[in-house]
């Protein structure tokens, strides 16, 4: 099958039940989106399909053929870090970075609807991927640092 | 030795933070190998059963089966020579193995192996496996095990008493017969456990040419699972090597060495080539271990004005179904008995009786808090109590027992622990300063005339951290109370610090190399740190009981100040002046007043490398120093969490509207990772008193094995934390370093406890406050104030 992932088209040959993040991370090599649950809880296998997050743990591969895939690989455009990865260095928005990559594509989705957001809805956009370390609060304040980056002012 | 320039004290971020927002992490799964076999489990379904048949035939006939292992044909090769059990001097012990025997004792439990190219067909191959079992009893409640003789889960022993230790110290007799009053209370908590969101994986790879195991796993102490698996495979240390890669956290339940980790390496030895177990979620809620299951009958003599006079303690607690190695199971129990009394509040007399006893679950070893988050609930609790008793406040009361400074060094009534310095009663003052404590009436009533329920909880006292030999060691484990630190300079003047620590994401690798970089005097980016690794690493012992920092970074500063002055030395003979008459900053040596004289740490190295010759005889050749601190048995952090949080009469749900820490670690080494690890640590804890639980029922079925009912905390369920600090260092470590990374699982338990006890006038005595206990509870208040509604 041939995938879109990170504007690029690859292709694999994967077994018809193979999940789209096992294909991601043993097939193209993107080891970036995690297991954590698999089955769709914790957040871990997070990617961005078509722009909006989605478990790749709850999907085949095959469901993912004719979409874009986006991964924590593509993030900075190979430009180093973005300004939300940069962020999240600067806020210790990770510890032990397990749940980092499903976070910062959830948050990237969020913050390009949510410009200016509260810090009450950053905590909401990230209240479906766990963290056992942080406690969350570097990661919301890494997400309203971010968000402040972009040139949205306090709130 | 205080040489404090430069990095430390300063929140900088972590120093490879990068390449995680990248995806860039290489976690046991993503270690990229060659020619790997996958490893599935068929797992026992009963949780006490003698197994009747085992058929692995139609499995082995699957086209996909590299091979189907039993405990059987790994007996059959003696591959494991020596006994795989834990448990220190005292503890009963038995001949298990980490495939079963004929015998299950817990649901979960390993009982055959696959071997195929992939895990999906490793699973379809599981599932041909047939096993059919003979039920027996289960025993899921340790009262129940502690008193009963039948169908024991070992049979040889004739019960299911794993340990027994008892205490008395001090005038205890006295303490209760002359006491005013006396509160009296059975305590307990649920069981629960760490879920990092990694789980449990080992890449084994035994090389049959070579006789060498090379594992990658993400232990949190290498040298613990060295020692395990060299002694039970029966093999010299030096042929067992093991890396820890980036590990997506440990908590705790990544100490033991597991059956599933064993059986790895026992099945790359018998195919003779590498595999590789990933844990998924499902196994890490059947058999990773668990905690916090204690039943603790205390009993409190007070004087009258709220002093206590003497404290005794029953303690049980629920071992599970074998002795993990290498801890054995008894760590809880025991913390429990001792730490209690060590915790900050003077005791001057104490009694305790511990009975750790198996049951029918996974096994009970060590997660962040240890028994402190339990035993922080029975002493704030039965202060409060004494204060209900005696109509003194809850402040003053916590504040007649805390420690003084005049009272340093207090050595506690179980006679192992010194405790040296602290901020006990200060930090009582500051938190419930902040939290506005004395007006907090005034807020109840406020919230009471709008019908809401708002109580506040606070928790105070010390943890014993940094643990030496006195605890594993000298008990008969071999688990290291020490750490070391090897430092080399390369010959272009680059920093390495080896370290036998492993990271988990508290940040320890960046906390080390801010010490070696102002010990040595050196930009910090000139400088590596590397860890986790047997073949590099001087002797260690891991990431446990909050040491990492105390420790690894005592051992970074002796050895730092060991290599400052052979550069010294080397620096002196070359510019022909006496070593007190240099600078050594920023990378160069100079002569004082004279920068023009600058050598680099480039100059040195090459020297020290390539023409020892020309320095003198008493030089030794090439830079490379270690050391190793030999800590006392424990140091001692405090700290307070006070809490104002609000119970919904209707759902028993808990809001909080403040939430204040005061904490006190020693000296800061990195104040960004310090309130890291208080936010998570508070964090786990509300998870663990509100949310998390690992449920049995009475057959011993695991009845929370996914996250759809072993609840972990969201973004939702933390609070926003007030944190102040105080610093008293110790006088044991370098700069005064105390530990950090529990305090906020320890204190945040009774802090929700005490809260929701005020909050609706009510006792609480176990810490499991989900909705539908503290809705118990409301209809517990209902009654007492004579019914109506809420």
């Amino acid at each position: 099958m041939t995938l879109a992932v990170n504007g690029e088209q690859r292709t694999a040959e994967v077994e018809d039940r193979k999940l789209l993040l096992d294909t991601l991370r043993e097939d193209l090599k993107l080891t970036g989106a995690h297991p954590g649950c698999e089955h769709g809880v914790c957040g871990a296998c997070t990617v961005l399909l078509d722009g909006e997050p989605v478990r790749s743990c709850l999907m085949l591969a095959a469901q993912a053929e004719g979409h874009q895939i986006e991964t924590v690989e593509g993030l900075s455009g190979g430009n180093g870090l973005s300004e939300l990865q940069q962020a999240f260095v600067d806020n210790l928005g990770l510890q032990c970075g397990y749940c980092t990559p499903g976070m910062l594509l959830t948050a990237k989705a969020f913050l390009a609807e949510n410009l200016n957001p509260t810090e009450e809805q950053a905590r909401d956009a990230i209240s479906g991927n766990l963290c056992r370390c942080t406690g969350y609060d570097g990661i919301v304040r890494s997400i309203l640092a971010a968000a402040a980056a972009n040139g949205g002012g306090d709130r | 030795m205080s040489r404090v320039s430069g990095y430390v004290g300063k929140g900088i971020p972590m120093i490879d933070a990068a390449r995680f927002t990248q995806g860039r992490g290489r976690y046991v799964n993503d270690l990229p190998f060659s020619d790997l076999a996958q490893i599935a489990f068929a797992r026992s379904t009963e949780a006490h059963a003698r197994i009747t048949r085992l058929d692995v035939s139609a499995a082995r006939e699957h086209p996909g089966a590299i091979a189907v292992i039993t405990a059987a044909d790994l007996e059959g090769r003696g591959i494991l020579v020596n006994r795989y059990w834990g448990g220190w001097r005292g503890t009963a012990t038995a001949d298990y193995f980490p495939l079963a025997r004929g015998k299950v004792r817990w649901v979960g439990e390993p009982v055959a192996a696959v071997v195929a190219s992939s895990r999906y067909i490793a699973e379809d191959i599981a599932e041909l496996i047939e096993v059919e079992y003979e039920t027996l009893p289960a025993v899921v409640d340790p009262e129940e095990s502690l008193a009963t003789k039948d169908t024991p889960l070992y049979e040889e022993w004739g019960n299911n008493l794993y340990y027994h230790q008892d205490f008395e110290g001090g005038d205890v007799e006295g303490a209760f017969a002359n006491a005013a009053g006396v509160v009296k209370r059975r305590f307990s908590a649920q069981r629960h456990t760490g879920t990092p969101l990694e789980t449990r994986g080992i890449v084994a790879h035994w090389d049959g040419a070579l006789r060498e195991l090379r594992l990658h796993a993400n232990w949190q102490d290498v040298f613990l699972a060295r020692a395990v698996i060299s002694k039970v495979l029966d093999l010299p240390q030096s042929k067992v090597h093991i890396t820890a890669p980036d590990s997506g956290g440990g908590f705790g339940v990544k100490l033991p060495v597991y059956p599933e980790e064993l059986a790895a390496c026992a099945i790359s030895i018998y195919l003779e080539r590498p595999v590789k177990w990933i844990q998924d979620r499902q196994e890490d809620l059947l058999g990773t271990s668990q905690h916090r299951d204690l039943i603790i009958d205390a009993e409190l003599a007070h004087d009258g004005e709220g002093k206590i006079l003497g404290l005794k303690a029953g303690i049980l607690s629920d071992a599970g179904a074998y002795g993990v190695p290498a801890r054995g199971n008894t760590v809880e129990g025991m913390m429990a008995a001792e730490d209690i009394v060590a915790a900050g509040h003077d005791i001057p007399a104490y009694a305790y009786d511990l009975n750790v006893v198996m049951t029918n679950k996974p096994p009970t070893c060590v997660y962040r808090g240890v028994a402190q988050p339990v035993t922080i609930f029975v002493l704030d609790r039965l202060l409060d109590e004494v204060a209900k008793a005696t109509g003194i406040d809850r402040r003053e009361v916590r504040r007649r027992n805390l420690l003084s400074p005049d009272r340093f060094p207090y050595t506690c009534m179980t006679g192992n622990y010194v405790i040296e310095s602290g901020s006990y009663v200060e930090a009582l003052e500051r938190a419930l300063d902040l939290i506005d404590f004395d007006n907090f009436e005034a807020y109840r009533a406020e919230m009471r005339e709008q019908g809401r329920y708002v109580g506040l909880g606070i928790s105070c006292g010390g943890e014993a951290l940094a643990r030496g030999a006195t605890w594993y060691g000298v008990r008969g484990l071999p688990i290291s109370g020490q750490e070391g630190c090897t430092i080399k300079i390369d010959s272009y003047g680059n920093v390495h610090a080896q370290f036998g620590t492993t990271r988990q994401g508290q940040g320890i690798e960046t906390t080390l190399a801010q010490l070696v970089a102002d010990q040595i005097g050196v930009d910090i980016a000139r400088v590596t740190v590397g860890m986790g690794d047997t073949a590099v690493s001087p002797y260690g012992a891991g990431a446990w009981a909050s040491r990492q920092a105390t420790l690894g970074g005592t051992a970074a500063v002796m050895a730092a100040g060991k290599m400052r002055e052979k550069l010294l030395r080397i620096a002196a003979f070359k510019l022909e002046c006496a070593a007190e008459d240099l600078v050594f900053e920023d990378g160069k040596a100079y002569v004082k007043g004279n920068p023009s004289t600058a050598i680099t740490l480039e100059d040195i190295a090459h020297s020290a490398y390539f023409t020892a010759s020309e320095l003198p005889d008493d030089i030794e050749p090439t830079l490379e120093e270690t050391a190793h601190f030999d800590p006392p048995s424990a140091t001692f952090a405090n700290s307070v969490h006070a809490a104002v949080l609000e119970v919904d009469p209707a759902t028993g749900q808990i809001t909080f509207h403040r939430y204040v820490v005061v904490h006190d670690c020693g000296t800061v080494i990195n104040p960004m990772i310090v309130e890291g690890q208080i936010y998570g640590g508070t964090a786990q804890g509300i998870g663990g008193t509100v949310y998390e639980h690992s449920v049995f029922d009475q057959q011993g079925q695991p009845l929370a094995t996914t996250f759809m009912d072993y609840l972990v905390p969201t973004s939702h369920d933390v609070p926003k934390i007030e944190m102040a600090h105080i610093e008293s260092p110790s006088p044991y470590t370098a700069l005064g370093i105390k530990g950090v990374g529990e305090s906020g699982t320890v204190f945040a338990p009774a802090a929700i406890a005490t809260g929701v006890a005020d909050a609706l006038g009510v006792e609480v005595n176990r810490l499991e406050l989900n909705p539908s206990k503290v809705y118990e509870l409301l209809q517990q208040a209902n009654g007492a104030n004579g019914g109506g509604s809420a």
